[in-house]
């Protein structure tokens, strides 16, 4: 082995021992505001399973107890085989509290996502819309980002059997109008205000969430919570959205999340510099 | 298998850097498990190709040989891990539109200097019919490209078809 690459192998060991090191879960302490428990959740994200996911199953669940997420909704695409494995994995090993999702694109673009359900969704004929065997199933039915591409999906009727829209989608980030497309679809669908990753693994884990008001730390709690539209959600630029008599408690929130526009301290951008000096160094020399 | 593994571990690299800024040994992991499919066909796929004609280095030679080619995936996947490491969490997770795009027209370039790369690797194998190597290649990325695709979206694959479907009203 040349020099050189010495030198790569021990940057990039260097830069993984510092990583691994520095990697802890984000702290979580137990929050009570006006008698409810308040639980940071993300209700869209998807594993490598089939779903176009960058981390597995039990990844996503660690993933998540790191950025300081008291619950996922894994929501694959019209499948349920990650869900149920991360399920497992947080019961048998402990970690945020998992619900069996899906992500269903029907009836002519109608994009939704399921969460609290025990089988993939399955519409049409006697079964009716996705929402009523989304219900069927006892879970809840929210739109997927819904932005202007999505609205001539929703009709009337269909906005009436929603649980919730996400109201804070990492694409309002992307485009200058995307947060005001959401506060329109919004108006439209009085419904439980959700934010939600949409983690595919670019980017972060929850860096869009709903702060849920359950009465109980559950699964159970978090459905019938959405159902009751105890929910906040900051968006763009901290505004917050939700339940009207929930919304003064979004003080005590702020800060709760990990920062979303830090890069990290001075140690990790050297870890960072060395990792990726390394890792060139060992493709390239 | 030297080549497969080093792209395992960059795969595992950018998942990490990609998902938390930082390496990290529990998400190298979990990137390396997650896209191990990745190599898997594509070794499946170069196997089945080579079954087809005669050829003048064994099976396990060829496939280092052949993950030779990735050298320009590698190459793109370091720019973009050196572009994720000075970003925000927001700007990781929601670049502007033109970066999106940027970022898909830069693949361009890549498809065209690996398939060119493997066009040669298959010249240099095969025994005889020098001219069936882009055939060769052609199978392989059939083989593998749908493989690795319909992996990889699962169930949405199906959707996506509908929609193509319905697009061309077929």
């Amino acid at each position: 082995m040349t020099p050189a690459r010495i030198v790569s192998v021990v940057l990039l060991a260097a830069s993984v021992a510092a990583g691994t090191i520095a990697d802890r879960p984000a702290p979580r302490t137990p929050l009570t505001l006006g008698g409810y428990r308040v639980l940071a959740v993300d209700f869209h994200t998807h594993t490598s399973m089939w779903s176009d996911g960058s981390l597995t199953p039990w990844g996503l669940v660690i993933e998540a107890d790191h950025q300081g997420l008291d619950a996922i909704a894994i929501t694959g695409h019209g499948q349920t085989v990650g869900a149920y494995l991360g399920h497992w994995y947080s019961r048998r090993f402990g970690g945020p509290i998992v619900l069996i999702g899906d992500e269903v694109l029907a009836d002519n673009g109608f994009h939704i996502t399921a969460a609290g359900i025990t089988e993939t969704v399955r519409y049409g004929g006697s079964r009716g819309t996705a929402i009523d065997d989304i219900h069927r199933q006892g879970g809840i039915a929210v739109v997927a980002h819904p932005f202007s591409g999505f609205w001539p999906a929703y009709d009337a009727k269909k906005l009436q059997g929603l649980d919730g829209a996400e109201i804070c989608h990492p694409a309002i980030y992307g485009f200058d109008e995307g947060q005001h497309e959401l506060e329109q679809f919004a108006a439209r669908a009085p419904v439980a205000a959700i934010g939600s990753s949409d983690f595919h693994g670019i980017g972060v884990m929850g860096l869009c969430r709903t702060y849920v008001f359950a009465s109980t730390a559950s699964e159970q709690g978090i459905l019938d919570a959405v159902r009751a539209r105890r929910t906040v959600v900051f968006g763009k630029d901290g505004r917050v959205y939700g339940d009207p008599t929930l919304v003064p408690y979004a003080d005590r929130l702020r800060g709760r999340a990990p920062a979303s526009n830090s890069r990290g301290g001075s140690l990790d951008w050297v870890s960072r510099i060395a990792g990726v000096a390394g890792l060139a160094g060992l493709l390239c020399l | 298998m030297r080549r497969p593994l080093l792209l395992l571990f960059v795969f595992g690299c950018v998942v990490s850097l990609q998902a938390s800024n930082r390496l990290s040994a529990r998400l190298i992991l979990d990137g390396i498990i997650s896209f191990a499919f990745i190599p898997f066909f594509e070794v499946l796929s170069l196997a089945i190709v080579y079954r087809r004609a005669p050829r003048r280095v064994p099976l396990a030679r060829a496939v280092d040989a052949f993950f030779v080619a990735n050298a320009p995936w590698l190459v793109w996947l370091l720019l973009f891990v050196v572009v994720r490491s000075v970003q925000t969490p927001v700007q990781a997770t929601a670049g502007p539109v033109w970066w999106q795009v940027t970022a898909l027209l830069s693949l361009l370039p890549i498809v065209a200097w690996s398939l060119y790369i493997d066009l040669q690797f298959f010249r240099s194998i095969r025994a005889q019919g020098r001219g069936a190597a882009a055939g060769d290649l052609a199978r392989q990325r059939l083989i593998s490209w749908t493989c690795i695709v319909a992996y990889f979206i699962g169930h949405d694959g199906t959707t996506f078809f509908q929609l193509f479907t319905g697009w061309l009203n077929v």
